[in-house]
């Protein structure tokens, strides 16, 4: 119960954020929210550890075992900590980045919807649940990117990240689907992996489910749309985008591991996913000037190493992986924050463009040389303890995997040091900015201070986390119990020596960097280099062009055009079922009565007029009586109700037509022979099919009538004697539903469409 | 249309189809009518004091506007569907009480709600659809 109001409690103070007045307090006042979801979470660390953890479901489609499902084991609290604990700092930050803008709270309240997301995401059991809250993780993302909401270039991104995680969010569904159809079970821990395995549907899951892991922790070749993403604020490239959000697809690797973890091709893909985006990442990194951007390349990077962790699996690998999922997020949480600070204090985020600012932003200054260490991965930060037990890791693993891994261990660490030394350049050399530069405020720099004192804090005194975090996170990713102990100091071995070496020589790549980089810049400006955002835009403009094409050759705005193509489509299809059932048309003759002659007399004498006459009017009033003669058969035969509808559904559709054909011009010609000559094929191809399936279907009833069963319930069940009424607001009363809700929009739309018009004139 | 014979009868009629389509709508459930028919005879009546007044005076008519009708209907709908939930039978489940009218038991129940709901619907629908067409040329 308590996970369930902590989630309500989160979106419960979404409305709160809208409302409350913009003061310096409110970031403060709604961060209590996050802040009490976390020390809740604290508390069940506990029950977690002694593999007891918290539950709660309710059903939700019991009929398809779906259920609204949560579970608060190891790996959920991790996450769920990081989420509540930066998400509080984040809001004060927030407050303080806006100053007091309009819009201010609009942002806190989508952050905080945001926020209910992802907890959603990692503390569901069921997947269907966790599809939801991940769906909504990437719409109130999308809300974020595109906070600026009037600048193209925020729009551009929020649509592009949209778009890329949500098709992976689609492949995410099919994958959980076919997931669950291949355990038996939608419920997350009750999965087991033999049951997947032996299932020939185990492969496809995989695939699908890897697309949507993917997509969402922007793993090459999806990395772009996340470096297009720091269009946002600052607080929300700072939470989503490094600390929170982007991690969701490590998560679910992380979650499904026990479970996929086994099948031949998660091991080599997720591996080999991870070291490249890994690789990518952090070369590019380097390449950037805007200080978001290189945190954000920093970051595809730090994905690719968690990725690239889980794939290798070993208990070694996911022990590193879970303590450099914290010590990530608390040294790129505070370096994003500390890149906003910096662009409030001097108007700019381009490295190139600042200097000597440490004398103005001691503060700044000391928050980015954590985040910068930490980034490095070198010293007393706890980012230096993930990444010794990933080289590790790395090394005990046998074969090309491990010395793969190893590798862009090595490469990376000193491309992410020298992207920590040009984070610093900003601070030394002589003073530059586009204005004087001045300190940020207390809001500005809480969160990036507190966060870079716990990445240091939580590396001198690792037993606080070692046994109550990590070691049941590690566990829930392994499916078995993981013994951790974590050591700042581990003693001189190959890990230390691999780590000092990167790390020389990336401060020594840092120092050089704009011209060591300038010719591989080159390369990746060249017009050919299929970079991912271009890639993207063909895709994305040769889909419109696909679109505007088809819609062209489809739409083509004739009425007749649609009615013929309706018509023959359903002609096509009835017609083959027809002669693929092949049976008699032979019927008994029965001499029509008097008064059925006359019904039928009066359809055909009403079609033939509808055809000969030049007049609209009198071709709709031909096509009424038509009508009525139907409505006469349909009352003959024993349908009353139908009748009654005919009759008064034919006064208004004559009425209407009417009222169109009024403001039509005349009718003069009917248009060349060959049209005339065509129109009247598909009529009579029409007729013909639809006269042939009437007789097929009259003689040939297999099967109990359905009218049995609704003539002896209706009553019974319903208090109804008129069965097409009790069919209609009750036994099928959900399709009047929709059908009712349908008719409103058109008519909404049409009304809408002729106030246009007449205002037009 | 200026005609004052039509006018005079419009007025007779108009109230005469409204009994009418009132009447198709509460006995719908047990013999012909319903909501649909009882709704498009009802926006028939109004559309009759369109033709035979001026195009907005049939708007007028319904004094609830028909744009309002819509989602009104739609609400009283969705009302009836969830008075099944809420009394735990499901969604949509009928819900049925007797009611002593005069010595005779009659039953109302959420079937009736819901048809009054698409009664409504049809009327918003058709005339949002129609009145604007006759109201152009002004």
């Amino acid at each position: 119960m308590g996970l369930a109001l902590a989630l309500a409690g989160v979106f419960g103070t979404v409305p709160v954020a809208a409302a409350l007045p913009g003061r310096w307090w409110r970031g403060a006042a709604l961060a209590l929210v996050p802040a009490g979801v976390f020390v809740y979470l604290l508390t069940l660390l506990e029950r977690a550890r002694d593999g007891d953890p918290l539950t709660w479901s309710i059903e939700w489609v019991p009929a398809l075992g779906i259920a609204l499902a949560f579970r608060a084991d190891g790996l959920a609290l991790l996450f769920g900590l990081l989420i509540a604990g930066i998400g509080a700092l984040v809001l004060v930050y927030a407050e303080a980045y806006m100053a007091g803008k309009a819009g201010a709270g609009r942002l806190e309240a989508t952050l905080l919807a945001f926020m209910g997301a992802m907890l959603g995401v990692v503390f569901a059991d069921d997947v269907v649940t966790l599809f939801v809250a991940w769906e909504l993780t990437s719409i109130t993302s999308f809300l974020l990117i595109s906070f600026e909401q009037e600048k193209l270039k925020a729009r551009k991104a929020a649509v592009q990240a949209l778009l890329v995680t949500g098709a992976g969010g689609l492949a995410l569904l099919a994958g959980l689907v076919v997931l669950g159809q291949a355990a038996g079970t939608y419920r997350i821990s009750e999965m087991q992996a033999e049951a997947v395995a032996a299932s020939s549907l185990a492969n496809g899951a995989m695939v699908l489910v890897l697309l949507g892991a993917f997509t969402k922790s922007a793993q090459v070749p999806f990395h772009f749309w996340l470096p297009g993403a720091m269009a946002a604020p600052t607080p929300v490239s700072a939470y989503l985008h490094s600390a929170t959000m982007v991690k969701a697809g490590v998560y679910l690797l992380a979650r499904l591991n026990p479970v996929l973890g086994d099948l031949d091709g998660w091991r080599p893909a997720v591996t080999a996913a991870g070291a490249a985006t890994l690789a990518v990442g952090a070369f590019v990194a380097l390449h950037e000037e805007d200080l978001k951007r290189i945190l954000a390349y920093t970051t595809v990077g730090a994905l690719g190493l968690l990725t690239m962790l889980i794939g290798l699996g070993s208990e070694l690998a996911l022990k590193a992986a879970m303590v450099f999922v914290v010590g990530h997020a608390l040294y790129k949480g505070a370096l994003f924050m500390t890149a906003g600070t910096i662009d409030h204090g001097t108007g700019t985020r381009m490295v190139g463009e600042l200097g000597g600012l440490r004398r103005a932003m001691p503060w700044t200054f000391g928050a980015v040389a954590a985040g910068a260490v930490g980034l490095a991965g070198f010293g007393p930060v706890l980012s230096f303890i993930g990444k010794e037990a990933a080289l590790e890791a790395g090394l005990e693993e046998a074969g090309a995997a491990g010395a793969w891994a190893v590798a862009a261990l090595v490469v990376s660490g000193s491309l992410f040091t020298a992207a920590g030394v040009v984070l610093l350049r900003p601070f030394f050399g002589a003073e530059r900015a586009p204005h004087a530069p001045h300190e940020g405020s207390a809001g500005l720099l809480a969160g990036p201070l507190v966060l870079g004192a716990l990445s240091i804090g939580l590396a001198l005194a690792p037993g606080v986390i070692e046994g109550r975090l990590i070691a049941p996170a590690a566990a829930a990713a392994a499916g078995e119990p993981v013994k951790v102990s974590l050591k700042l100091w581990h003693g001189f071995n190959a890990a230390l020596g691999l780590s000092a070496a990167s790390v020389a020589a990336g401060i020594g790549a840092g120092l050089g960097a704009p011209r060591l980089t300038r010719p591989t810049a080159r390369l990746m400006g060249a017009r050919w280099f299929p970079s991912g955002p271009k890639v993207y835009d063909w895709l994305y403009y040769g889909m419109q062009r696909a679109a505007r094409f088809h819609t062209v050759w489809m739409q083509r705005g004739y009425l007749r055009g649609y009615i013929g193509a309706v018509l023959l489509t359903s002609v096509v299809l009835v017609a083959a079922a027809l002669v693929r059932w092949g049976g008699s048309l032979e019927r008994e003759w029965t001499e029509p009565a008097f008064y059925e002659a006359v019904a039928a007399a009066t359809v055909i004498a009403g079609a033939t007029a509808a055809i000969v006459h030049m007049s609209r009017l009198a071709a709709v009033t031909a096509l009424g009586a038509v009508g009525f003669g139907v409505a006469i058969i349909y009352a003959l035969f024993g349908g009353p109700d139908l009748a009654l509808t005919q009759i008064v559904m034919e006064t208004l559709s004559v009425m209407l037509f009417v009222l169109v054909f009024y403001r039509l011009p005349k009718l003069v010609e009917r248009g060349p022979l060959p049209r005339r000559l065509r129109d009247g094929a598909i009529a009579l191809t029409v007729g013909v099919t639809m006269s042939v399936l009437v007789l097929a279907s009259l003689g040939h009833r297999d099967g109990e009538p359905i009218s049995r069963y609704f003539g002896e319930t209706a009553y019974v069940e319903a208090f109804g004697r008129n069965v097409v009424n009790v069919i209609l607001v009750d036994f099928r009363a959900l399709d009047t539903l929709g059908e009712i809700v349908v008719l409103g929009t058109a008519a909404l739309g049409v009304y809408a469409l002729l106030r246009v018009r007449r205002g037009q004139r | 249309m200026n005609s004052s014979i039509l006018r005079t009868m419009a007025r007779l009629l108009a109230s005469l189809l409204l009994m009418a389509s009132l009447y198709l709508l509460w006995r719908g459930h047990n013999a012909p009518g319903g909501g649909f028919a009882g709704g498009i005879m009802a926006a028939a009546a109004f559309v009759l004091v369109a033709v035979a007044f001026e195009p907005m005076a049939g708007w007028r008519a319904t004094r609830v506007s028909p744009l309002v009708l819509i989602p009104l209907g739609l609400a009283i709908a969705l009302a009836s569907a969830f008075a099944g939930a809420a009394a735990g039978d499901g969604f949509m489940a009928g819900q049925w009480i007797s009611v002593d009218v005069g010595g005779e038991e009659v039953k109302l129940g959420t079937p009736l709600l819901f048809d009054v709901g698409v009664y409504l619907v049809v009327i918003g629908v058709a005339l949002a659809v129609i009145i604007p067409l006759m109201g152009e040329e002004e």
